[in-house]
């Protein structure tokens, strides 16, 4: 395994949240896709979901979805900048890990608050 | 760079350069999806709002745009993760199976149910 020669620098966990944060996503869309399908279904099966939906679980769930949905963006467009070669030093690599979580983290806190103080529909 | 090994490993420069692409896409695609959905209409989630919302062609065609991108990116991106991880070549053709099975299942489904709403059948 590679792990065995390789530190844990900032950049391999930026690497790791990415893997995890992209395997959550990608098993959720179709689950997303199937119950979200229901709305072409009436006004019935509609609200049926959205009960569902409105548990304290459910929001719990939502958070986290949009903290991996907003990790996964903004660390995947630092990596597009490093490979575009405009984060050439390991420095600025590592500032971006930082600038991306600084992004993510005051839209995260918005949504999440609006969320969990949201009444059931 | 661990990602630009990955890359030449696991499928080639033109998949790569799809995946960078299409992820660019759907910073703005998914970001806008989400907010709007939870969002938009002052956050009012009732079934009215949302199926009138979602027969507006200009908000079904970014729907369709999102489905089609964000299945291949997470199709890409599963099957990056096979590669690394999957040694058994038996099994790693068992997963592309399932991963296009389900992969053109839930594309069929949101085409339709995209399809019937944009139709205001509701």
């Amino acid at each position: 395994m590679a792990i065995k020669h390789y530190r844990f620098h900032v950049g391999t966990w930026a690497w790791v949240f990415h893997r995890i944060s992209g395997l959550a996503l990608v098993l959720y869309l179709p689950l997303h896709v199937w119950v979200t399908h229901h709305i072409a279904r009436g006004a019935d099966q509609f609200n049926r979901v959205m009960e569902a939906m409105s548990t304290p679980m459910f929001k719990v769930f939502e958070v986290a979805l949009l903290a991996a949905v907003l990790y996964h963006a903004f660390n995947g467009v630092r990596v597009i900048l490093i490979d575009l070669d405009w984060l050439a030093t390991a420095r600025a690599q590592r500032i971006a890990f930082w600038v991306a979580g600084a992004i993510c983290l005051p839209i995260l806190a918005y949504a999440g608050y609006a969320f969990l103080s949201m009444h059931a529909v | 760079m661990r990602y630009r090994t990955e890359t030449i490993r696991s499928g080639g420069a033109l998949g790569w350069l799809v995946q960078r692409f299409t992820g660019g896409l759907l910073v703005v695609l998914v970001l806008t999806h989400f907010f709007i959905v939870h969002f938009g209409s002052g956050g009012d989630l009732s079934y009215e709002t949302v199926a009138r919302r979602l027969s507006s062609p200009l908000w079904t065609t970014l729907e369709r745009i999102l489905l089609a991108t964000a299945l291949w990116h997470g199709g890409y991106g599963f099957w990056l993760v096979v590669q690394d991880y999957v040694k058994s070549f038996s099994l790693r053709m068992i997963l592309l199976l399932v991963l296009w099975t389900v992969g053109l299942g839930a594309f069929v489904l949101g085409w339709l149910a995209l399809i019937s709403l944009g139709r205001g059948q509701i």
